[in-house]
């Protein structure tokens, strides 16, 4: 709805000035004003979210070492390809890809884009694939609701819109390329502050949790090993510190709201070959 | 006439240009990620919607029909590597929306940071988005793990 804002006030202004309401220098510094302000409320666009994104990535990858496991790696973008088919948002401009992280810590970070980490330590607190297929759609719903963008400060939204030319000029000048990616830095560190250190808000997180439901019950697997899979959670919490207990903290809340309307309903035993596959890979993480 | 809004289609109306907003996108024959493959489109690439089916878009990209998911589509009318102006009614782009295509965080603006941040290993993030799954092999994945092929969910 901001698409009109500019124009409307550029109409506004001129009956100002026909009115003798406004000077025409006072209109100049309006609709100038009403331009930059329709910009700074345009939304990241595909290809920024996916920059943004390796970003992050690199960011995180400062932080924890890959775990190199072909096996693992495979078998956890198995299951990711699978959830992500389920959810509202299967396509992002560079696609999903999922990888392991080597520390116990027990956690997973969506990047804005689609590049999703899981730790070792959290590998180890899922019991079946299932469970796995829990944490990955929730980490899948962070990112087709742009949960990670949303950490963008606004003022630094506002900042990175308004420094970009306005002439029509393809590349960028020194300064303004110098500019861009300080904002660049201040983008990326909002988002992986909000990813690693402090959390989503709750109501995120609750809307990653239905998401997550969804998206299992959509692919077959089921619904209820995610409340499973917070109470494993739960129970590891009270030995555990850091990670996601320190970015997730109302775990009671979230398995009551899972457990609510929304709950999955009883779904078929999973197959053999879903409870073989599993235990097969897991020795190796 | 409110009910008329509501069923408008999540996109825009039929007959519309719409643009893939994704690097790259399979058409199917269905509205299905397993079915056939007629054509794999790219960033840019200009198709008319002939309608939506749930969260599918039934497609004309040149001579080939099909259905695209909707996630992969952008209304725009201008540019799609800017989403400044989505829905203009402007029938051309201004000399802002130009100005303002293609720029924002580039792989220029990488580039230049990963320059003055030698910590960053790009190369890694390569590496992870080389990660990829064989369709066929995702399909038997599935298949075997008595799990079904899901159609998206909205």
């Amino acid at each position: 709805m901001v698409v009109g804002c500019a124009t409307a006030t550029q109409v506004a202004t001129s009956m100002g000035v026909s009115a003798g309401y406004i000077t025409e220098g006072q209109k100049q510094a309006l609709d100038k004003t009403a331009v930059k302000v329709e910009k700074a409320a345009r939304p990241v666009s595909e290809t920024e979210e996916y920059y943004i994104g390796r970003g992050v990535a690199a960011t995180i990858l400062t932080k924890y070492s890959l775990y190199r496991n072909q096996t693992v790696t495979a078998y956890v973008n198995y299951v990711g390809n699978t959830v992500v088919m389920g959810s509202p948002r299967p396509y992002t401009y560079g696609g999903y890809h999922f990888a392991v992280l080597d520390t116990d810590e027990i956690n997973a970070f969506a990047c804005p884009g689609g590049t999703i980490f899981i730790t070792r330590g959290m590998l180890k607190v899922v019991s079946t694939e299932d469970q796995l297929a829990a944490v990955l759609s929730h980490e899948v719903g962070h990112v087709a609701e742009k949960h990670g963008l949303q950490a963008i400060s606004s003022a630094r939204w506002t900042e990175v819109v308004t420094t970009l030319a306005t002439e029509t000029a393809k590349a960028y000048t020194a300064a303004e390329m110098a500019s861009l990616v300080d904002l660049f830095q201040g983008t990326v560190d909002d988002v992986f502050k909000t990813l690693v250190v402090n959390g989503y808000g709750r109501e995120q997180e609750l809307q990653a949790d239905g998401l997550a439901i969804g998206c299992m019950k959509a692919c077959g697997y089921d619904g209820r090993q995610f409340v499973s899979l917070l109470d494993r959670l739960e129970q590891t919490s009270r030995q555990a510190s850091g990670g996601i207990f320190a970015t997730h903290p109302d775990l009671a809340q979230r398995i009551q709201a899972a457990k609510g309307p929304g709950a999955a309903a009883a779904s078929p035993p999973a197959p053999e070959e879903r409870t073989t596959r599993f235990k097969k890979t897991a020795v190796s993480w | 006439m409110l009910l008329m809004l509501f069923l408008v289609p999540a996109l825009c109306l039929a007959g519309e240009t719409v643009k893939v907003k994704v690097q790259k996108a399979s058409l199917f024959d269905q509205p299905n990620f397993f079915s056939k493959t007629v054509a794999t489109l790219q960033f840019g690439d200009q198709l008319e919607l002939e309608e939506a089916v749930k969260d599918w878009a039934k497609v004309k990209f040149g001579q080939q029909r099909g259905y695209i998911h909707q996630s992969a589509l952008t209304s725009a009318k201008v540019d799609v590597k800017t989403m400044v102006f989505s829905g203009s009614s402007s029938s051309g782009a201004s000399q802002d929306e130009v100005a303002l295509a293609g720029k924002g965080f580039t792989p220029e603006v990488e580039k230049n940071y990963g320059k003055t941040h030698p910590e960053m290993n790009y190369a890694l993030v390569d590496e992870i988005e080389r990660y990829s799954v064989d369709p066929n092999s995702l399909r038997s994945f599935i298949q075997r793990g008595g799990l079904k092929v899901s159609e998206g969910q909205r």
